[in-house]
């Protein structure tokens, strides 16, 4: 176990490096230089004087290694300089927006535990049924259907036709509902999809049949010997999908103005305000990098199974 | 096993429907009733009429022609990414599984690495860098999608390097191009066509959604993703402005869904 975890632990250090090379190379590898681009940013005059300021105060004239080495340690003291375009921090901006984001990912989550679970498990239980049809059609079609144009079909419905819902906004419980349902609806259906074939596949294992032979109710086998290990996968891919879902939302909020990083970085890229883009790609990679271990982690503790099939 | 796929009734209503929407793309020219771009200013939210088929938007654009154009570049692009990305990776997780050994292991962590990585990051320094457009989303795209394929190839070529064919011809002194196109390949290239199939539809609403957020194609292009970001404005007056693009792009990606899930069912009867 220990082992496992150190080794997956060392498995991110290079990742964290690319990630960050990534970030750094964006503003290197920019149209034009960083200089120039910072003067027109703020608006300034370019002449001779200020440019070589500039590039004297970025760090510009030094080697591209020692530039990475003064950035990476900013960077990791959460300091990514100012935004061009709000001349705020960074780091402000997108923590504000971060909590956001979260609390609309966490929702969706909600939704998909609370639909995917009952509807994986009513497919599952009689595959070929009329229900397990139905349920196929619905899953074929959520994960069909591109968010953003199911976020407006459903503004257009209920907040538009029926006047339910907000139209957009954040703030009350009414205004999260529908960027949460628009935000999960293709994972809904891809996990429905998974639970159901788990189960499906670990109903024909022999120790169903064994489970059977011994006089257990189906119910109870269903509950307590079959889903577990149909909830297996599902639980490590909803971690890689947390990740994902950050950056999935992105559409999610500009559809609905949900004052998330989404319209942060939407605007970032518009006005080409790298400090921000920067930023952005290093939360959301740290952050997808942190789930993933954590999955790695849960995962490795409720079954031991990894270890020993780790090598095959 | 291609004729297993055509003998299929749902595979081939697919793929029917499919190669109608390539058509309306190819023959848009020809198929437009008008220019998707001439602006017809007394027109403005025109509604269903012989000259406007499916109206026109607020400029007075044709919604149909504009949506036959658009189809060329949505579904050219996703197209182009999953080709490019199918075919190199699965070459590279085709030798990859081949060679085995360390090469094999310092591969696969890379790979690791690569799909560990949220496929927005990438696609948003692809444009940060090179700008905005149709281009630096493709590549950035297909910079994180080759990886899926190498996963599976790499496998599965792991399965073939062990049968006898193989091992025979190795022994026969055949080179390794001529192993894996001629013995690997046609054994594991139905799995690989089903994860393309998939993924053709991931990528159509992927690059949709990121035009939708103006990381795409610049206005007045009529890419399909960007009439939706065209319509949003007007949603309370005028829904069908982005009711057909929405339409259009659900239809295509639920008959690669369905294609690729049979392609799925199919190859694994036949392994069986």
């Amino acid at each position: 176990m220990k082992n496992y975890l150190q080794r997956k632990l060392l498995g991110m250090l290079p990742l964290l490096f690319l990630v960050s090379a990534a970030a750094f190379a964006l503003v290197r590898l920019m149209p034009g230089d960083a200089a120039t681009a910072y003067l027109n940013a703020m608006n300034a005059p370019i002449t001779e004087a200020a440019l070589h300021k500039v590039q004297k105060d970025l760090g510009l004239d030094k080697p591209v290694v020692v530039q990475y080495g003064i950035w990476l340690k900013q960077a990791l003291s959460l300091d990514f300089g100012l935004s061009y375009m709000t001349k705020r921090p960074v780091i402000d901006e997108l923590m504000l927006g971060f909590y956001y984001t979260a609390v609309l990912t966490g929702s969706a989550v909600v939704w998909i535990i609370v639909f995917s679970l009952p509807l994986g498990i009513m497919a599952g239980r009689r595959p070929g049924s009329f229900m397990d049809q139905f349920i196929r059609a619905m899953t074929f079609l959520g994960s069909s259907i591109p968010s953003f144009w199911l976020g407006f079909l459903l503004v257009e419905f209920f907040s538009l036709r029926l006047k339910l819902l907000p139209v957009q906004g954040a703030g009350t419980l009414k205004n999260i509902l529908l960027p949460s349902i628009t935000l999960a609806c293709s994972y809904l259906a891809m996990y429905t999809k998974m639970l159901r074939g788990g189960i499906v596949e670990h109903s024909g294992g022999t120790y169903v049949l064994y489970a059977r032979a011994r006089g257990l109710k189906r119910r109870t086998i269903l509950w307590r010997h079959i889903l577990p290990n149909a909830l297996n996968p599902v639980l490590t891919s909803l971690g890689l999908s947390l990740g994902s879902m950050l950056s999935g939302a992105v559409i999610v909020e500009n559809v609905f103005a949900w004052p998330g990083m989404g319209r942060v970085i939407v605007r970032a890229v518009a006005g080409r305000d790298y400090p921000v883009i920067q930023g952005y790609i290093l939360v959301i990679a740290a952050v997808y990098i942190v789930l993933n271990l954590g999955v790695d982690i849960l995962c490795a503790m409720l079954n031991q199974r990894i270890f020993t099939e780790e090598e095959t | 096993m291609i004729h297993r796929i055509l003998e299929d009734k749902i595979c081939r209503f697919c793929l029917v429907f499919l190669l109608i929407f390539t058509c309306a793309a190819l023959f848009a020219p020809w198929i437009a009733p008008n220019d998707p771009n001439e602006i017809h200013y007394t027109a403005r939210f025109a509604k269903i009429s012989w000259k406007f088929p499916l109206g026109a938007d607020y400029m007075g654009r044709c919604i149909l022609s504009r949506l036959l154009y658009g189809a060329r570049l949505s579904l050219g692009s996703a197209a182009g990414i999953t080709i490019a990305s199918s075919v190199s990776g699965t070459i590279l997780g085709m030798i990859s599984g081949y060679l085995g050994g360390r090469f094999d292991r310092i591969f696969m962590g890379v790979c690791d690495a690569v799909r560990a990585f949220p496929g927005m990051v990438i696609v948003l320094v692809f444009v940060g860098i090179l700008g905005t457009g149709l281009l630096s989303l493709c590549l950035g795209m297909m910079a994180t999608r080759w990886v899926w394929y190498t996963k599976v190839a790499r496998n599965l070529t792991r399965a073939e390097r062990k049968k006898e064919a193989v091992l025979a011809s190795v022994m026969a002194g055949s080179r390794m191009a001529g192993i894996l196109s001629h013995l690997i390949f046609p054994a594991i290239r139905m799995p690989i066509l089903a994860i393309a199939t998939l993924q053709f539809g991931t990528a159509l609403t992927a690059l949709a959604g990121y035009s939708f957020l103006g990381f795409g194609a610049a206005p007045p292009s009529p890419e399909w993703g960007m009439m939706i970001q065209d319509g949003r404005s007007f949603i309370s007056t005028n829904p069908s402005m982005l009711f057909w693009p929405g339409l259009c792009i659900l239809m295509v990606v639920i008959a690669a869904n369905i294609l690729g899930d049979r392609i799925q069912e199919i190859s694994e009867q036949v392994r069986k």
